[in-house]
């Protein structure tokens, strides 16, 4: 049981392109970041969602880190470079956080009911900010991006 | 060339307009592609600098206790 990589929720964009028809809109503000420990293992086939197993337990917070995690503000979907679909948004920067053994950050749609799993972000170490900034600083390349012209 | 804290504001304030159906579609992404295309330039540079946290084609994430 271990985090070992990042990546995109398959049963999500599935849904999105599908006849499901699931509305994600990446330019909201209000997807949310939710901090896991080293004791969950995500799978990219199979999660589905925030509060749905593996991330029904296990989540980390504290002191300005509340359950559910905070916003993920200043959201784009652009091309960027050309041929490649990039999601950003503003690096999370949270002051005087206390709390212990974040190791995953999980997207996920908050303004849906389903809270539907978009991206999760393996952190590399176990981060465990006590009364310190705690920040998520984006890549040049967003949050993520997608390759549409191979 | 406006600066990219610039180019943020008229994005944030068109993604409200459109949110409310004040601005036009094309409007609002061309606002968008702007700061977006900024954004990248600016974390482009600081990701050459080593004493930056930038991450350089994944995510950084930094404590300060």
């Amino acid at each position: 049981m271990a985090v070992t990589a990042s990546g995109l929720y398959l049963t999500t964009f599935i849904d999105i392109l599908d006849t499901t028809q699931l509305a994600i809109d990446l330019d909201l503000e209000t997807h949310k970041i939710a901090l896991f420990s080293n004791s969950i293992t995500p799978s990219f086939s199979a999660d589905t969602a925030y509060g749905v197993s593996p991330y029904n337990g296990n989540e980390v917070t504290g002191t300005n880190w509340a359950s559910g995690g905070v916003a993920v503000t200043t959201t784009t979907v652009t091309e960027s470079p050309t041929g490649t679909l990039m999601f950003d948004a503003a690096d999370v920067s949270v002051g005087t956080a206390t709390f212990t053994g974040a190791r995953f950050g999980l997207i996920y749609a908050d303004a849906l009911a389903g809270n539907n799993a978009i991206v999760g972000i393996n952190f590399g170490s176990d981060y465990s900010p006590n009364a310190g900034t705690f920040s998520i600083t984006w890549a040049s390349t967003g949050v993520f991006a997608l390759d549409l012209t191979p | 060339m406006p600066s990219t804290e610039t180019l943020e504001k008229k994005f944030l304030e068109a993604k409200e307009q459109y949110a409310a159906g004040k601005l036009d579609g094309n409007k609002y992404q061309k606002a968008k592609s702007d700061f977006a295309l900024a954004r990248v330039e600016e974390r482009k540079a600081e990701e050459a600098d080593p004493n930056h946290p930038r991450g350089n084609g994944i995510a950084s994430v930094t404590e300060e206790n």
